[in-house]
């Protein structure tokens, strides 16, 4: 039977330690929601991906005392929407690196792939960004392929 | 499970790491580690043997692009091998299957350095 939620939330601390958890959270929701093997683990990538560029970026470790990531999940009969958002100094969504990948392997270039990772695995993805306020990632994944 | 632990052995001249667990943001310093080990110790030849590993994100795809351009100025490869079919569409995803060969076995990763 598919499970339908609402709305679940889970707010973790912005550290790396904590991606673990995160996944596990969103590939049990996904497979709850009846999402194929080979999508649950899409979802759990791009959500990694969102989540390791709050704990790289996000934050000023002297600065910001309270360091969250917050995960909000929603699923009905059609999609899930996944929510991925902190509090910190956000970023210019106009600046976001879109990889040329033939170039980026031949020059052996390294990372900036995470936004790139979640733009080709999820089927929408916006940005809402209010510097020192909040900044939301959303990303959503059809059930079935549209 | 550990989140991340690996293991070295030797065949002829190949560096042979057996990784298991996962690599993701957190574990990957770990894992360029051991490669970094191994370069500074004047290995160049390596087999990364994912058969244990559970998951990588890019951090993981990070290290090995961090390290390959002065693993083959040094006449040296990296070689995958055993790769899930979800690790595998990860490397796929990003076209790194057309930077890095890949082996169903150590055997084949081992032998593509002898030949």
């Amino acid at each position: 039977m598919t499970a339908y939620y609402d709305e679940i939330i889970i707010k973790v601390p912005s550290g790396s330690a904590y991606l673990e958890l995160i996944r596990s959270f969103i590939s049990l929701l996904m497979k709850k929601a009846g999402f194929s093997e080979s999508k649950v683990d899409q979802i759990e990538l791009a959500v990694d991906e969102a989540c390791s560029n709050v704990v790289k970026y996000a934050y000023d470790i002297e600065k910001d005392k309270d360091r969250k990531i917050e995960i909000r999940v929603e699923v009905d009969r059609k999609k899930a929407t996944i929510t991925v958002r902190d509090h910190g100094k956000g970023f210019d969504p106009d600046t976001i690196y879109h990889p040329n990948m033939e170039e980026y392997l031949a020059k052996y270039k390294s990372g900036g792939l995470g936004i790139y990772i979640m733009q080709s695995l999820m089927d929408e993805i916006s940005y809402d960004v209010n510097p020192g306020r909040n900044t939301a990632v959303k990303m959503v994944k059809y059930l079935e392929n549209t | 499970m550990a989140e991340f632990s690996s293991s070295i052995k030797y065949q002829s001249n190949v560096a042979i790491i057996s990784v298991k667990g996962f690599i993701d943001a957190h574990t990957a310093p770990s894992f360029e580690k051991v490669l970094a080990d191994l370069t500074s110790a004047g290995r160049f030849k390596i087999v990364i043997d994912f058969g244990g590993l559970q998951y990588i994100s890019s951090a993981g795809l990070g290290v090995l692009m961090g390290q390959i351009e002065y693993i083959r100025e040094n006449n040296g490869d990296i070689k995958l091998v055993n790769l899930s079919k979800k690790v595998y569409k990860v490397f796929d995803l990003l076209g790194f299957t057309t930077l890095y060969e890949t082996f169903d076995d150590i055997e084949g990763g081992v032998k593509s350095f002898l030949n």
